[in-house]
C-alpha cells in the first residue's frame, strides 16, 4: 500500500488548485477535519441520488470515513471485489471514491497511482468521482508531479503502477467542437482538499 | 482514366461548391486557433522558448535506432513483450496472430493514428475481429465509413445532424440532433463494448526508453478503459514517439495539449509501464508492445525528411492551413491530413498518395506555428518537386517560375504589354495557351527601373548603418516608386543604402516544386550579399517574402555560415527602422484622416513579425489602425490567386472570401498592406484600394 503523504519540499497554494478545479468544471471542498469529510461526501451523494458506490485505493485512515459515509449505502471497495466481478460492479456504481497521491496546484491536476486496474477503474467507470487529496500532497505544478510521477516508476519494485494524471471530467468536443462532458468516464469530479489526514 | 492531379483538382472544385461544409470545417480550424492562442496567454508560455524546448527534446534524437532499442529493452524488463514491426503488414499480422491465439472477438481501440496509417481496423475485420473505435469522433467516422478529416478533431466536417443521423442508422432508432441527446446514447452503446473485449489497442504519445513506459493523453477517458478492461493490452506506436528520459516528459505533455486544443494538460495523461492486475488477478493478462518502422528508419536517414519525424501530431499546421480550412482532411490529406500529413504521406504511403502536396500555397504558416519548428515549407517543396519529376510540371507553374524574366521583359515593353494585360482578348489567350486567371487583375509594370531612379538621388549620411536593400521583383519592374521611397526613408533616417545586383527572391520556385533552382537563386543572392554583410551592411526589404526568405528559407536550402550570417543581418523593412521612428521628423500622414485604416498582415511578414512595426510606423504618420485578420492567409499567396481555376484563382478566392467579409465588417475604406500580392488579392476582392504603408506617408 502506498504512503498517504510524503514530504514534498515546497507545498502548492490551496487557492490556486481550487481556482484552476473551477476552471475545469471540476468542484473542490476544502474539509477541516474528519467529520466535514463525511458530510461532505454524504451530501455529494444524496446529490447524485447514489444508488450504489464503489471506493478504491484509499489509506486506511480516508477508508474509514468513507465507509462511514457510505452506511446505509450499497458499497464495494475495490481491493474486496473478485475478479470476475469487479469491472461489473464498479461499472454499475453510480459514484466512485478515489485517493489522489498528489495535486499540481497551478494546473488543477491529479495525480493517481493504481496498483490494480480495479483501483483506476473506480474513478473511471461511475458518472461521478471523488477524489481524496491530503493538503501535504499538494505541489506546486505539473513540473513538480511529473518528476514524483518518475520518482514513483523507478523505484516501483515487482509492480510498476499505472498512473493518471487527471484534470477534470471526462470530456469531448467532437461534436461541432462544443464541450460535453462524462462521454465514457465521470461527467462531475469532485475534489476533497484534506487538512486533517 | 483520371489521375490523381484530375482528381484532386475535381475535389478541389465539389468542396469549393459546398459552401457550408467548408463554412464549418472554417469555423473549427477558427475556434481551434484561438483556443490554442487563449491557452499560450493564459499559462503564460511564450512560443518560441516552447519550440526550442520541443526541439532539444526531439530534434536530431527521433528514430534513432539506439534509443528504440534502450526502450523495447525497458519494456522486456518490466515483463511486456515487444515485437518490432518493419511494415504495417507486419504490425497487422502480429495483432492478429495474437488475438487468434487469446481467443479474440472484438477489440476496443482509443484514437491512435498510427493504427490508421496501417489501416488497422480494415485489415483486422478482414481477419473476423470487430474494432471499435472508442474515442467519440473515431468512432463518428468509423461509423460513417470515412477517414479522420483532422489528426485531433476526426469529425470536424460533420454537422451535430449528420452525427445524429450516423447514430441514428447504427442504433436503428431516432437520435435528434442535440449534442446531449447523442452523448447520451453513446455512452450505453460503448460501455458493453469496453466491458467484454477482449483486448485493447492504444497508441503512444510519448514512450520513456528510461523505464519502458508509455504515456496516452485523452480528452475523454476511453483509453484508461481500453488499457485496463481487457485481458490484453497491445500498444502500436511509431518508434519517433520515443524520448529518453523522463526529464523530457512535462515539456511534451504540455507542448501536446496547448498546441492541440489550448489546454495546459489533457484531462486524462495515462501512463503505463505494465499490465497491472484486475482485482488482484493476472491471469490471461499480457501487454503487447508493437513498435513501428513503416518508412520511418528512411525517413531517419533522409535528410530532406527526418525533421518529420520530429511532429508532436498537435494538428496546428491543419489549423492554420488557409486551404486544408477550405477543402478539409478528405482532399487535403491521405491517411495522414495537412501540411504535415504531405512528408509523411510521400515518406510512408508513397509519392503517388501525396498529389495533395499541390494544395500547399507556400504561405509558410504551418512552419510558424509548429510547435517544434519543424520546416514543412521546405519538405512540402522537395515532395513536389518530386511528384513533378514524376508526373511533370504544369504549364501556368512553368510560367510563374520565369516571373524574373518576363517581369524584365514586360517592364522593358512598357506602356505596351500594360495596354496588353489590360485587354480581354489578350487575356482570353493567356488563360487559354499558359493558364494566368482572366479575372485577376495583375499588376502592371514600369518602364523605368529603381536604379534609373536612383542615379543622382540623394547619398544617407551612414551614421545610423549601412544598409543593402532587396527590391525582388516588384519593387523593381511593378513599383520602383515604392523601392525608391524605402530608399529614401532609410537615407534620411541616417542610413547608406546600397542596391547590388541581386536576382529575385525565388519564392515560386518554392512554391511550385522546383527546389534545386531555389538553390541556385538563393547561392547567387547569398554571393553577392556575402561582402556586404562581412563589412557590417544590414539587409532590408520592402516584400515581407523577400525577406521571409532571406532569414526562414536561405538558410536551410543552403546551409552554412554565408546564409546564416545574411539571414541574422536581414530584415523586414519597418523591423529595421522600428527603433529610429521616435526620433524621425518627416514621417507625416500624406491625407490624414479620422477614419481608421484597415490593416492586414502578410503570411510571410506574420513569421518575422506579425506586422506590429509597420503598424508603429502608421500610428508614428497619426493614423489609427485597425487589424482586419481570419488568422491565416489571405489565399493570394504569390502567384497562386493568379492560376486559373480550382488550382489556383478559385481556391484563393475561396480563402479570401472570409477575409473580404471581415473587411466588409470593418467599415474600413483604405487598407494598408506591406505585401504586394496581399493588396492585390484584398483589392480584388474587396473593392477597397490597398497599399504599402510607405504610400501613406509624404514622399521624401
Amino acid at each position: 500500500m502506498q504512503e498517504f503523504t510524503d514530504q514534498i519540499p515546497v507545498l502548492g497554494s490551496p487557492d490556486a488548485f481550487f481556482a484552476a478545479l473551477r476552471n475545469l468544471h471540476t468542484t473542490p471542498h476544502s474539509v477541516g477535519d474528519a467529520k466535514t469529510t463525511v458530510d461532505i461526501i454524504k451530501s455529494i451523494l444524496t446529490e447524485a441520488d447514489a444508488k450504489s458506490v464503489v471506493a478504491g485505493g484509499l489509506p486506511t485512515p480516508a477508508k474509514m470515513l468513507v465507509e462511514a459515509a457510505l452506511k446505509g449505502t450499497k458499497h464495494a471497495f475495490a481491493e474486496d471485489l473478485k475478479p470476475s466481478e469487479a469491472a461489473g460492479v464498479i461499472s454499475k456504481a453510480d459514484v466512485g471514491i478515489s485517493w489522489a497521491r498528489y495535486g499540481a496546484a497551478r494546473q488543477g491536476a491529479l495525480l493517481e497511482v493504481a496498483y490494480d486496474d480495479a483501483v483506476k477503474l473506480v474513478s473511471s467507470l461511475p458518472r461521478v468521482s471523488v477524489f481524496l487529496l491530503s493538503s501535504r500532497n499538494l505541489c506546486p505544478d505539473m513540473s513538480a508531479a511529473v518528476k514524483l510521477t518518475a520518482g514513483i516508476i523507478r523505484s516501483a519494485a515487482d509492480v510498476k503502477p499505472v498512473i493518471s494524471f487527471i484534470s477534470g471530467p471526462s470530456k469531448t468536443a467532437d461534436i461541432e467542437l462544443r464541450l460535453l462532458y462524462g462521454v465514457h468516464g465521470p461527467h462531475e469530479l469532485h475534489v476533497l482538499l484534506l487538512d486533517w489526514i | 482514366m483520371t489521375t490523381a492531379r484530375e482528381k484532386l483538382k475535381k475535389d478541389v472544385e465539389l468542396a469549393i461548391a459546398n459552401r457550408p461544409a467548408s463554412d464549418k470545417m472554417w469555423g473549427s480550424m477558427a475556434r481551434s486557433r484561438s483556443n490554442r492562442k487563449a491557452g499560450l496567454a493564459e499559462f503564460g508560455i511564450e512560443v518560441e522558448e516552447m519550440k526550442a524546448a520541443d526541439r532539444r527534446v526531439k530534434a536530431g534524437k527521433t528514430c534513432d535506432p539506439a534509443l528504440v532499442e534502450r526502450f523495447a529493452e525497458s519494456v522486456r524488463k518490466n515483463g511486456g513483450q515487444v515485437y518490432m514491426a518493419e511494415t504495417g503488414e507486419d504490425a497487422v499480422r502480429y495483432v492478429a496472430e495474437l488475438a487468434k491465439r487469446t481467443g479474440t472477438e472484438l477489440i476496443v481501440k482509443s484514437k491512435s493514428l498510427t493504427t490508421e496509417e496501417i489501416e488497422f481496423n480494415h485489415h483486422l475485420s478482414d481477419a473476423g475481429i470487430k474494432c471499435v473505435e472508442t474515442d467519440l469522433g473515431e468512432l463518428i467516422v468509423q461509423l460513417n465509413h470515412e477517414k479522420p478529416v483532422h489528426l485531433v478533431a476526426p469529425a470536424a466536417h460533420l454537422s451535430t445532424a449528420d452525427i445524429a443521423e450516423i447514430f441514428s442508422r447504427e442504433l436503428n432508432k431516432k437520435i435528434p440532433a442535440d449534442p446531449e441527446a447523442i452523448l447520451k446514447e453513446v455512452r450505453p452503446y460503448l460501455r458493453p463494448l469496453f466491458l467484454t473485449a477482449q483486448m485493447g489497442v492504444t497508441g503512444a504519445n510519448i514512450g520513456v526508453a528510461e523505464t519502458g513506459t508509455i504515456i496516452v493523453e485523452t480528452n475523454e477517458g476511453n483509453a484508461r478503459l481500453v488499457a485496463s478492461l481487457p485481458k490484453v493490452h497491445v500498444v502500436i506506436m511509431g518508434m519517433e514517439k520515443i524520448i529518453e528520459s523522463w526529464d523530457d516528459v512535462g515539456q511534451l505533455l504540455e507542448a501536446h495539449a496547448v498546441s492541440a486544443t489550448g489546454q495546459s494538460q489533457t484531462v486524462y495523461v495515462s501512463i503505463f509501464t505494465q499490465h497491472v492486475p484486475l482485482a488482484g488477478s493476472s491471469e490471461g493478462r499480457e501487454f503487447h508492445v508493437v513498435i513501428l518502422d513503416n518508412g520511418r528508419s528512411k525517413m531517419h536517414d533522409d535528410p530532406s525528411f527526418n525533421d518529420a519525424l520530429n511532429c508532436l501530431r498537435c494538428g496546428a499546421c491543419m489549423n492554420i492551413c488557409p486551404t486544408y480550412g477550405i477543402v478539409g482532411g478528405h482532399v487535403f490529406g491521405y491517411l495522414y491530413p495537412g501540411p504535415i500529413g504531405i512528408p509523411w504521406t510521400a515518406s510512408v504511403h508513397g509519392l503517388d498518395n501525396a498529389t495533395f502536396a499541390h494544395l500547399c500555397i507556400s504561405c509558410g504558416l504551418c512552419r510558424d506555428i509548429c510547435p517544434v519548428d519543424i520546416d514543412m515549407p521546405l519538405m512540402i517543396a522537395k515532395v513536389k518537386s518530386q511528384e513533378v519529376a514524376k508526373n511533370g510540371q504544369l504549364r501556368v507553374n512553368g510560367f510563374f517560375m520565369r516571373s524574373d524574366r518576363l517581369a524584365g521583359l514586360a517592364s522593358a515593353t512598357a506602356p505596351l504589354s500594360n495596354w496588353m494585360i489590360r485587354r480581354s482578348l489578350s487575356r482570353y489567350i493567356l488563360e487559354k495557351a499558359v493558364g494566368v486567371d482572366r479575372r485577376r487583375t495583375l499588376p502592371s509594370f514600369s518602364h523605368r527601373r529603381l536604379k534609373d531612379m536612383l542615379s543622382g538621388a540623394a547619398q544617407g549620411t551612414g551614421e545610423k548603418g549601412k544598409l543593402v536593400y532587396f527590391p525582388d521583383i516588384y519593387a523593381d519592374y511593378n513599383d520602383p516608386e515604392l523601392g525608391y521611397r524605402a530608399i529614401a526613408l532609410l537615407r534620411s533616417l541616417g542610413y547608406s543604402v546600397e542596391v547590388p545586383d541581386l536576382k529575385w527572391s525565388g519564392m515560386p520556385y518554392i512554391s511550385y516544386g522546383d527546389v534545386a533552382k531555389a538553390t541556385e537563386v538563393a547561392e547567387f543572392n547569398l554571393k553577392v550579399l556575402e561582402p556586404f554583410v562581412t563589412s557590417g551592411y544590414g539587409v532590408v526589404a520592402t516584400e515581407p517574402t523577400a525577406a521571409y526568405m532571406l532569414t526562414e528559407m536561405y538558410p536551410n536550402l543552403v546551409p552554412g555560415e554565408t546564409s546564416k550570417k545574411v539571414a541574422a543581418v536581414s530584415s523586414s523593412f519597418f523591423a529595421r527602422i522600428q527603433g529610429d521612428l521616435a526620433g524621425a521628423k518627416n514621417i507625416t500622414a500624406a491625407f490624414p484622416t479620422e477614419e481608421p485604416i484597415g490593416f492586414h498582415i502578410p503570411c510571410h511578414e506574420r513569421a518575422l513579425t506579425g506586422g506590429v512595426p509597420a503598424i508603429a510606423f502608421l500610428e508614428r504618420a497619426g493614423f489609427k489602425v485597425k487589424v482586419v485578420e481570419t488568422g491565416t492567409c489571405c489565399g493570394m499567396a504569390g502567384t497562386f490567386g493568379m492560376k486559373q481555376g480550382a488550382l489556383g484563382y478559385d481556391l484563393s478566392m475561396a480563402v479570401g472570401d472570409r477575409l473580404f467579409e471581415l473587411f466588409e465588417e470593418s467599415k474600413t475604406k483604405l487598407v494598408a498592406s506591406e505585401s504586394s500580392v496581399c493588396s492585390m488579392q484584398i483589392t480584388d476582392g474587396t473593392g477597397l484600394r490597398a497599399m504599402h504603408p510607405l504610400y501613406f506617408v509624404k514622399p521624401l
